[in-house]
């Protein structure tokens, strides 16, 4: 019940908070975070709940937006390309993840990574297709009916409910039996098999889901910008994504949320530094990563569970 | 009928054999051990019979149905389940969840249910924690149910992993050294826990050491030496094999 109303008044921050952003900057960087809470939420799936860092994520945010911006500037509208967009990253994250899914560890971030690059270059040197790293220009706006998403205030409202669907979809699966798979199978892989757990069924349903989710990121940030290119399903966009999952929290519903607002915005927030701001923002995040190696969200459940605040409560009700 | 049937049962790791062409029976209803010495290869016939090897000779009959080569996620459709050796669970779970994934396999809710139907969600895993719970209270953890599973000591942690394989509601539990590690209280609530399951209509077969446990509350014991089979009988009669003996003490003291 509580949760609810959490979940509720959030909505309502933001659905009201571009009242209170006159700034076009700042919208932008919303539309983005919103962008990156689907990337990471989707990534989190494998590389929080199963387990495997993929390395190859991005590639179906770039297949989406390539898929989407191809048909729409052959005349084809934004939802044809949504639905195309899911329908391309759907089976290729269903086959791939049948092959990647068979190997565990190094070899798992070994092969999603060769996948990613396979794709990367092939945007890159498939000229008559991609226009290689000149990328596609123009990409039309979406529209429903008349209406065009073409200010950044409509943007915001149409990623913002995306990104929240996305968030939901997650945590459902999380919380459903099929979640508890991955998670048994993550804690211990034989344990989970003599009760029953067909991994490789399950942790490929994480696959789908996580392939698809950043396929809708990526349909996402091709309408948005207008451009889309390799960089689109670059190495750098891995990272980022990664660093938002683990900063955040993995295996959280919450870190990753928290991962992308964070990544977003600390490169922005340290731009006054000038020349110093990405070693400073390396610097930041290596003392994360060595300190709460749980993200974020381990030093909430610490303060939650044996911290401050229990032990704040326990001397509040020996007063009573 | 034999419930679990294993004909001429091998298995080579590249040319070493582990086991060789063994054979034994496990009579519906009772309790059965495997014994034998350190590296005997006891461990290994448990792990071809729970489909974790792949046998390279032999064959697995589990109530009539030709098993061998079974993927290990199968078996618990068929009602078999086992322990694991180095019990560990699911680290980060809470002890009841832990427990309630093992009712998962079951396969009440889909797909489509996990992201449409969460209060038929809910109202499964409240029934699978429920049975969870009485799993727990059969090895006596119902106390522990909240924490995590990381947390127990080892005692707890082997009989964590028992109620997990008790709550797959199986006919047939392979266990793997349950009492490894184990002090004397918690050695007699096993043999508690191994009866009370006997007579709730389930089969056992147990791979162990401690053979003041075997001896008592076993009706067949079959033994293994270096990967084949070298006796198998009542506790009294392979108490009194002097080639057991041999096995386990050595020569001289078999002649003696």
């Amino acid at each position: 019940m509580k949760k609810n109303w959490v979940f509720l008044i959030g909505i309502a921050l933001l659905a009201i908070l571009p009242l209170a952003i006159s700034s076009q900057y700042i919208m932008h960087l919303l539309i983005l975070i919103a962008i990156n809470v689907i990337y990471a939420s989707s990534l989190n799936l494998i590389s929080g709940y199963v387990g495997e860092l993929s390395l190859g994520h991005a590639a179906f945010a770039g297949l989406a937006a390539y898929t989407t911006a191809l048909i729409s500037l052959n005349g084809g509208s934004a939802w044809l390309g949504l639905i195309a967009g899911i329908l391309v990253t759907l089976a290729v994250s269903y086959f791939f993840g049948k092959i990647v899914l068979r190997l565990r560890g190094a070899y798992f971030v070994i092969t999603s990574s060769a996948f990613q690059m396979a794709l990367f270059y092939l945007a890159s040197n498939w000229l008559s297709v991609t226009r290689g790293p000149m990328g596609l220009l123009n990409i039309p706006k979406v529209a429903i009916g008349g209406f065009v998403f073409e200010s950044k205030t409509s943007f915001y409202f149409l990623s913002v409910i995306i990104a929240i669907i996305v968030v939901v979809a997650c945590r459902r699966l999380v919380k459903s039996p099929i979640g508890e798979t991955w998670v048994a199978v993550r804690e211990n892989e034989n344990l989970a098999a003599a009760v029953g757990i067909n991994r490789a069924k399950y942790t490929r349903i994480a696959f789908v889901f996580a392939g698809v989710f950043a396929g809708i990121g990526g349909w996402l940030i091709a309408h948005y910008i207008g451009v889309v290119s390799p960089d689109n399903m670059s190495y750098n966009l891995i990272v980022s994504m990664m660093l938002m999952v683990v900063i955040g929290g993995r295996g959280t519903i919450a870190g990753p949320v928290i991962g992308a607002v964070l990544i977003t915005l600390l490169p922005e927030y340290l731009r006054w530094m000038g020349n110093w701001r990405m070693s400073v923002y390396g610097l930041i995040l290596f003392l994360m990563v060595i300190f709460l190696p749980g993200g974020i969200m381990q030093l909430w459940s610490t303060i939650k569970n044996k911290g401050v605040f229990s032990s704040w409560v326990r001397s509040k009700k020996e007063v009573n | 009928m034999p419930l679990l049937e294993i004909n001429h049962l091998t298995k080579y790791f590249g040319g070493v054999h582990a086991v060789r062409d063994v054979s034994m029976t496990v009579e519906p209803l009772s309790i059965t051990a495997i014994i034998g010495p350190n590296g005997a290869g006891k461990t290994t016939v448990l792990n071809l019979i729970s489909g974790l090897y792949k046998p390279t000779v032999g064959e697995i009959i589990y109530d009539g149905q030709n098993i061998t080569g079974f993927p290990a996620h199968d078996l618990a459709n068929l009602k078999i389940a086992r322990t694991f050796q180095l019990a560990k669970s699911f680290p980060e779970m809470n002890v009841v969840d832990a427990v309630s994934v093992a009712q998962i396999y079951m396969n009440r809710v889909n797909l489509f249910d996990s992201i449409f139907k969460p209060k038929k969600v809910e109202m499964w895993k409240e029934e699978r924690k429920e049975n969870s719970l009485k799993a727990l209270k059969l090895v006596g953890l119902e106390q522990r149910a909240n924490e995590k599973c990381k947390n127990l000591p080892h005692g707890e942690q082997m009989a964590l992993e028992m109620a997990i394989a008790v709550a797959t509601e199986a006919k047939l539990l392979l266990l793997d050294e349950p009492a490894s590690g184990l002090n004397t209280v918690e050695i007699v609530n096993l043999m508690e826990t191994l009866k009370n399951l006997k007579n709730q209509g389930v089969t056992i077969l147990i791979v162990e050491h401690h053979m003041d446990l075997v001896m008592k509350i076993c009706e067949k014991i079959t033994v293994l030496n270096d990967g084949e089979k070298i006796a198998e009988g009542t506790p009294y009669e392979i108490q009194n094999d002097p080639i057991v003996i041999e096995a386990y003490l050595g020569r001289d003291s078999a002649s003696a």
